[in-house]
């Protein structure tokens, strides 16, 4: 969704129009439901936080000023009611799990090593391997199968990164935040974004994934 | 044959979310419910031969206290163009005379637009900060620009705030027209080398923005352990060639080296980072005392 359609929405929901609400709905309900499924790790209470969220939202239409780029605003203000919710249940020690500050000795690479290792990787894009053309995954009986193979890889491959790399790749890939954005949103420098990034799509490129 | 990750993410998580919307369209009819008792109501009184209407009417209420504050705001936003049109055209005026003709009278300009930048940035998070804590409080909201507005000008100098507020708005809108033209000169200069930089409000992290490897340079201090020796401190390189991050953690004892032995960081571009030491680190005792130097193939 676009900033200017989601302004629009906006100014359609403070004269009363439901269907505006239900427009953004479906274009951001998913991505605010696994946001803040990230952070709670509980679906019953993400659910309870993504209602409440779209809610708010309809209530304080009033109170949202277009033009300054929804994608911030939204992912704040979800976060913020999920922090909320963990302080409420008394899981305060929870957060600087999701979210620390400091590198751990694992992640501190060798200067020589970075350099290299990115020349001989190349370039962002699809890793050369053969196209054979011959998979066709778009229809048939196996669309199921292959549905399930996709989502249980796809989980998998998740499960291997470390806060805050799923917050980063949910925010890049699902709603194409800026780097900018995304370290406003969880407040940790600019660097330490790109850098958990780049570690990220490494790992992701491991399983198997091209970007 | 690799999957395609984004599109793959995108119907993963579509499909593993479930249907809210109903549970939402309940709680918005809960809640308009108790609402629409406390709005204007049209009450019907019948008598035997007549019928009167009784109807409450909402006042509409003029906000004069947001109104008061975004003139406010925008009072102080003149004020501050004004300001740092002053300054670029003094930084003009003066120079580096060691930097190449074509870039003496473009990163500076450049370069004080990122300062202003620089500061404004910290007083904006700060505001952003405190509307995001207060989730959808408009008035909080409302407040923040105000605060900014109060913080930007308690911050300048005596004689820029006795500066107008009278400035006029169109000598103000020049100077960012020129601000956003010098810059632009500044990124079709890239091949030069720019010597001058911009320092972080938090002076925590020397930032040097490069027009060529976009805003994503940086060098900054990511872990600080201390020592007998003082404190000790780990800095992470971040910067961007053609598609690619460079990230990379370093110490501040191979930071050094790099300096000293003129070792530059070279990845599939056409450009050098070089780290250097500032030159005026002996005066100004800075914990941070390293720069990033753009360094062209032609150098080299």
């Amino acid at each position: 969704m676009e900033d200017r359609e989601f302004d629009l929405c906006m100014s359609r929901l403070k004269e009363g129009d439901k269907e505006a609400l239900h427009e953004i709905y479906t274009a951001l309900g998913s991505y605010i439901y696994h946001f803040v499924l990230g952070i709670l790790r509980s679906k019953e209470d993400a659910e309870d936080i993504t209602s409440e969220f779209f809610i708010r939202l309809w209530r304080n239409a009033d109170k949202y000023k277009p033009g300054n780029g929804y994608k911030t605003y939204i992912t704040t203000i979800a976060r913020n009611m999920a922090i909320d919710h963990l302080r409420s249940k008394g899981r305060e020690s929870l957060i600087e799990d999701i979210f620390p500050q400091k590198f751990e000795d694992s992640d501190v690479y060798n200067t020589e090593d970075m350099i290299t290792a990115g020349t001989n990787t190349g370039a962002v894009g699809v890793l050369s391997g053969s196209d054979t053309g011959g998979d066709d995954n778009g229809s048939g009986p196996d669309v199921t199968a292959n549905e399930a193979v996709g989502k249980v890889a796809m989980e998998e491959a998740l499960s291997k990164l470390k806060p805050p790399e799923p917050q980063i790749i949910h925010m890049k890939f699902a709603l194409d935040m800026t780097f900018a954005e995304i370290a406003e949103v969880l407040k940790i420098p600019m660097g330490t974004v790109t850098w958990k990034y780049r570690e990220a799509i490494g790992k992701l490129r491991r399983c198997g994934y091209a970007f | 044959m690799p999957s395609d990750f984004t599109k793959e993410y995108k119907n993963y998580i579509e499909s593993e979310t479930p249907d809210l919307w109903s549970r939402i369209e309940a709680g918005i009819e809960a809640e308009e419910k108790p609402q629409s008792e406390k709005n204007g109501t049209t009450e019907v009184i019948t008598f035997d031969d007549a019928t009167y209407v009784n109807q409450t009417k909402n006042k509409k209420i003029i906000r004069w206290g947001v109104f008061a504050k975004r003139a406010g705001s925008l009072a102080a936003a003149i004020a501050l163009v004004f300001v740092a049109y002053s300054f670029v055209k003094v930084m003009n005026k003066g120079g580096m005379q060691s930097a190449p003709a074509a870039s003496e009278s473009t990163a500076p300009m450049a370069d004080s637009a990122s300062a202003y930048e620089a500061e404004e940035a910290p007083v904006a998070e700060a505001a952003a900060d405190d509307a995001a804590d207060n989730s959808f409080d408009g008035a909080a909201a409302a407040e923040a620009p105000a605060a900014m507005a109060e913080d930007a000008e308690a911050s300048m100098p005596e004689e820029a705030a006795e500066a107008p507020a009278e400035a006029p708005a169109a000598e103000a809108e020049e100077g960012m027209e020129n601000a956003v033209n010098n810059k632009d000169a500044a990124n079709s200069a890239s091949a030069q080398l720019a010597p001058d930089y911009s320092r972080g409000e938090s002076a925590k992290a020397e930032i040097y923005k490069d027009a060529v490897l976009t805003d994503m340079t940086e060098l900054a201090p990511h872990e600080r352990t201390n020592s007998p020796a003082g404190d000790q401190y780990k800095f992470g390189l971040t910067f961007k060639a053609g598609d690619e991050v460079i990230s990379c953690l370093i110490s501040e004892a191979e930071l050094k080296s790099y300096a000293e032995n003129g070792i530059h960081f070279k990845k599939n571009a056409s450009y050098d980072i070089a780290v250097i030491l500032r030159e005026d680190h002996e005066q100004t005792q800075s914990a941070y005392p390293y720069v990033l130097k753009l360094v062209s193939d032609a150098e080299n």
